[in-house]
């Protein structure tokens, strides 16, 4: 299985004639195309546009139907506004990028060496290990959330910005990436290196990860969306209400007796997925490649 | 998998791997302690775990009580509605994505105008996180004020309860993580197909095969690999189902949308039971280790090529 | 995640909502000054502590950790006023606090106690009493207390906050729960008021509540009013049904019980909620009084009386006849430039065979194994002394859980709500006792969210109450 780019043909070389004959036989899959994305892109528009409304606007604007259910009729950035002054959102998103940052930078070290070792070195058990390793990738966290609460518990990291990344950091998506990656450098340019006498420590810092750049993009992408996403880990192992990272603190928006924050609500919601969003389409390249890869293992 | 890069242009075939135990042990280090530490510990620590008992007050364990745990998990009704749950859960999802992710990949891979626009949207959505997904939708759910009831309304059909009633929570649920998830089966498809060569579809036309005949007979069986790794990963996240529902339902309403996974977590975490969970979550892992084990063999090779 | 146990004041992120409204600065301008003041005059080292009556405090280094939950800046400034004052007057101690979203207490204790390194002093609730007695977990208090602060607390709820004969933790305020209403909108539908007693007689009963409660309803639709509700969705916990049985939907069951019935009765059974051990709750329940009970509450939904979801200010924002709320509605009412645009009054809530009310009351405990525990429970007494307590109330709405107190705020001889919460609070009852209370009311909760979407409670009691037996089969 090739790791095909996905992109598209351009469509400008047919002219006009054949175009149109071409639109009219595929009109129906065309209409079916666009309300595919349609569908796919409403939810989130929807909380984008309703974060431009006050929460009072959306709570009986909506229901019955009509333009105000779906279109801001009296825009307003109150909810914004709200969000980042009275709720300090701005210190949940700065958690988030914090404990993203720390994830992506453990696992690009740790999954590189990982990688390179089980890809160019021979160790005794090295196959065992890599097996054992990828076993770990059936575990589903929501299994784990208990005993690893203990663990944390026990190391004195409950309620740390280290423990909302750590558990997770080293994955075994990371790994496998990264052997492929470097498996598919060509053995040439490591065996020139190796006549020059480098040992593979430098063959791996001076030949092996400058080669991988593609590689390495994709796995901090990846690596970034999963710990931007994460919730029920932060969810338990986070406890102090100044550390907590975004998902958790707009969840917890959802709950308030008698002041319900759907304002408040959409706006965080859209602050925190948005950005995302554009980043996976823009990047789609790694995007997908990660995706796709973290199946075939 | 991927083929092994090509042979140097000598005699002694290097394979490019150098014999080096105490640099590659040293090197998978940092990951395989990681790994070790916080997978394989508390795995092993929730099996051993669900053999014991423990005191409500201070967690600490109180003696080893052999299957009890297990019985007692038996014998609760609210036990065997999660395990059957789990199942239904994993039912509909397979039995949704699937299909869906193999009609949208089969349409975009025709390459028609629209498709950047759909393949984006579908990319943005999986781009998401559940919580945020799983709140949006809570909203569009809303029986008095939410978007849903209002179209209904609308057009003059019955408006309904959909995480309110007990016979539509999960289904809602499940609409809503197909909408999230199907990306992912889809991009895979997706690779698989743009890996099977041009030429063997098109010969098949032109020797008078209609599309359809086309799909079934060559397209689809060339996609097994993609089907079976689609199938597993659908069923991790099937299995694994849980943010969604503690943000919509809390499990409720009576019940009706409880899997394993928030049985567990309840038991851990509201009722301080952590014997009790594990051993719940044990039964997790084993349904999810039978249902990939019944997947792969029904799925099996079965011509030797 | 559980509810939280609210004496019916909201929490967390909505608190900082209320400050855009709370003209609480007004009052922390008044009250906060002079507390400072009082630090910075106190260099002898006396200081009134209240009702302590232990050893002499240390004079070597400590620092004690007090965990509670989050008030408005006004509240949280008079306590930080009053950890001044303390440290002024011993300088050797060093006090730390740890902040809490209120719904995650018990939880972040329990999280506490198991690491094996917990805050000298946390906020726990009477509701709790048995578990921190059989956990171990909370220092008994009464001999650091004297006798007659001790005996300064009603009975009822100081045998709440008691277990096994100790004291575990010290009420520093009570709570009821009252039936608010909005005189403009009764009169808007020609219905009568409920009646505004000072007793316990003369409030409606269940049926006349929920006949009244469809006559404004009706009304008021037929004058053309579709925004409003006959009751406002409860506020307590995280809103909507189900949210804090302890102090709200219990009162459904439980009022239905009868205290003078033959002890083995199921209208006694109905009332205590669960056995004299503290472990079974079939036969409790899950009586034919406590469906009854149920059955009324959840017409309340049937009916279309009250919303199934949390709606944004319903009462205060006048769009609902009735309010199940405590006593800091009325407080809050009464601030110059918090008064609500329509006029109000406040009855008992709707009798079953009894009017009932829970005494479940905000409590800080003494960790059993706090090293320095004198000098925590000297902390502890010189927060609940009269002076600090007064103002805490008077700040906060709270109802003081002492009589001397309570003798010390007028407006509890004088005035109609205050009088009648004092009737409510000597004639309430503690939550089911039994150490798994936190299984109980987190089985219960969810139970009440599905009665109130509809499932018929003879089935769903019944289930539940096997549930609860399941669970607190640990605490044997």
């Amino acid at each position: 299985m090739t790791m095909a780019s996905l992109t598209l043909p351009q469509a400008g070389s047919v002219d006009r004639a054949e175009r149109r004959h071409f639109i009219a036989r595929h009109a129906g899959s065309m209409i079916l195309l666009a309300a595919i994305g349609i569908i796919f892109v409403f939810p989130i528009a929807w909380a984008a546009l309703s974060s431009f409304k006050s929460t009072n606007d959306i709570i009986t604007g909506t229901f019955p139907l009509s333009w105000s259910s779906f279109l801001p009729l009296q825009p307003t950035f109150e909810n914004y506004f709200y969000l980042f002054t009275e709720l300090n959102f701005q210190r949940n998103l700065l958690n988030t990028l914090i404990a993203a940052c720390g994830q992506v930078g453990i696992a690009v070290v740790a999954s590189s060496l990982a990688g390179y070792a089980f890809a160019r070195l021979r160790f005794p058990g090295s196959r065992v290990v890599f097996a054992l390793l990828l076993l770990t990738a059936f575990i589903p966290v929501e299994a784990i959330i208990v005993p690893l609460y203990r663990i944390m518990q026990w190391l004195g990291l409950v309620s740390t910005y280290p423990a909302l990344f750590l558990p997770f950091a080293c994955n075994p998506f990371g790994i496998f990436l990264m052997r492929q990656a470097f498996r598919d450098i060509p053995l040439e340019m490591e065996e020139a290196a190796k006549i020059d006498g480098a040992g593979p420590l430098r063959v791996f810092l001076t030949i092996a990860l400058p080669n991988v750049k593609p590689t390495l993009a994709t796995l901090v992408l990846i690596q970034f969306i999963w710990s931007w996403n994460a919730y029920l880990w932060p969810l338990v192992i986070m406890q102090d209400p100044n550390k907590q990272i975004a998902q958790v603190a707009i969840a917890n928006l959802k709950s308030i007796p008698n002041f319900p924050m759907d304002g408040p609500l959409f706006a965080a919601a859209t602050a925190v997925t948005i950005p995302l969003v554009i980043l996976s389409i823009v990047l789609q390249r790694y995007y997908v490649r990660g995706l796709v890869t973290s199946g075939m293992k | 998998m991927q083929a092994t890069a090509a042979k140097p242009p000598r005699e002694r075939q290097w394979t490019g791997q150098n014999s080096n135990p105490i640099l590659g042990l040293a090197m998978i280090l940092p990951a395989a302690a990681a790994l070790a530490l916080f997978q394989f510990l508390p795995l092993i620590t929730a099996v051993l775990n669900s053999l014991q008992s423990f005191s409500p007050f201070d967690q600490s364990s109180t003696g080893w009580v052999g299957l009890d745990n297990y019985a007692e998990l038996l014998a609760d009704p609210a036990f065997r509605s999660a395990l059957l749950n789990t199942f239904v859960y994993i039912a509909l999802m397979l039995g949704l994505t699937i299909p869906l992710a193999l009609v949208l990949a089969v349409l975009l891979d025709k390459r028609l105008p629209g498709s950047t626009w759909s393949r984006n949207a579908i990319i943005g959505a999986l781009a998401a996180s559940e919580a945020v997904t799983a709140l949006i939708w809570n909203q569009m759910y809303e029986p008095s004020s939410g978007l849903f009831n209002a179209i209904l309304n609308a057009v003059h059909l019955p408006t309904q309860p959909f995480l309110t009633g007990s016979s539509q929570a999960l289904i809602s649920i499940v609409i809503m993580s197909v909408w999230k998830d199907v990306g992912l089966p889809m991009l895979i498809f997706l690779a698989g197909l743009q890996a099977i060569p041009r030429e063997l579809p098109e010969a098949a036309e032109l020797d008078g095969a209609s599309e359809r005949q086309v799909f079934w007979t060559i397209t689809l069986p060339l996609l097994r690999p993609s089907i079976i790794v689609a199938l597993f990963m659908m069923t991790i996240t099937a299995t694994r189902m849980f943010t969604p529902i503690l943000i919509m339902t809390q499990g409720g309403p009576q019940g009706s949308t409880t899997n394993l996974a928030l049985y567990s977590y309840m038991l851990g975490f509201e009722f301080q039971s952590p014997g009790s969970a594990s051993a719940s979550v044990v039964c997790m892992l084993v349904v999810l280790a039978l249902v990939t084990a019944a997947q792969s063999f029904i799925l099996r090779d079965k011509e030797a090529k | 995640m559980a509810a939280g146990n609210n004496s019916s004041k909201p929490e967390g992120i909505s608190r900082r909502a209320l400050l855009a409204g709370m003209a609480g600065t007004a009052l922390a301008g008044a009250l906060a000054p002079g507390l400072i003041g009082t630090a910075r005059a106190a260099g002898n080292g006396k200081i009134d502590l209240g009702g302590y009556a232990g050893p002499e405090l240390t004079t070597e280094p400590v620092t004690l950790r007090f965990m509670r939950q989050d008030f408005t800046p006004d509240v949280n400034a008079l306590l930080e006023g009053a950890y001044a004052e303390f440290t002024a007057a011993y300088p050797n101690i060093t006090i730390t606090e740890e902040k809490v979203p209120y719904g995650d207490l018990q939880k972040k204790l329990l999280v506490y106690i198991a690491s094996n390194d917990a805050p000298d002093i946390m906020m726990g609730r009477t509701d709790f009493a048995d578990a921190y007695h059989a956990g171990k977990v909370a220092l008994p208090l009464q001999d650091y207390f004297a006798p007659e602060y001790v005996a300064d607390i009603p009975e009822n709820l100081r045998n709440a906050a008691s277990s096994g004969g100790n004291l575990y933790c010290v009420p520093w305020e009570t709570s009821v729960m009252l039936l608010y209403f909005n005189r403009d909108l009764f009169e808007k539908a020609g219905v009568p008021t409920p009646p505004e007693v000072e007793g316990l007689e003369g409030g409606w009963t269940d049926e006349e509540l929920i006949a009244r409660l469809e006559e404004v309803n009706a009304k008021l639709k037929a004058a053309g009013d579709n925004q409003s509700w006959a009751l406002a969705a409860a506020g307590q916990g995280n809103g909507g049904p189900g949210a804090n049985y302890s102090q709200l939907e219990s009162i459904w069951i439980r009022s239905q019980g009868d205290p003078n019935a033959a002890k083995d009765s199921s209208a006694y059974k109905t009332l205590m909620g669960i056995s004299d051990d503290g472990l079974s709750v079939s036969g409790y329940i899950d009586t034919p009084e406590a469906i009854k009970g149920m059955q009324y509450y959840q017409s309340l939904f049937s009916k279309g009386l009250t919303p199934l979801g949390p709606v944004p200010n319903q009462f205060p924002g006048g769009i609902a006849a009735t309010y199940f709320g405590g006593l800091n509605f009325t407080n809050r009412f009464r601030v110059p430039g918090q008064e609500p645009k329509f006029k109000w009054g406040v009855s008992l809530p709707p009798k079953g065979n009894i009017v009932f009310n829970g005494n479940g009351s905000d409590s800080p405990l003494v960790w059993s194994k706090a090293k320095h525990p004198a000098e925590a429970v000297a902390l502890l007494a010189f927060l609940c002394n009269d002076k600090n307590r007064l103002a805490f109330h008077k700040a906060w709405g709270s109802m003081p859980s002492r009589t001397s107190l309570r003798t010390a705020m007028s407006e509890f001889a004088t005035e109609q709500p205050f009088k009648m919460a004092s009737a409510l609070s000597d004639a309430s009852y503690s939550v089911p006792r039994t150490p798994g209370y936190f299984d109980y009311f987190n089985a219960m909760n969810p139970a009440v969210k599905d009665i109130a979407l509809g499932a018929d409670p003879a089935k769903v009691l019944p289930d539940t109450a096997a549930k609860i037996d399941r669970l607190l089969a640990k605490y044997k």
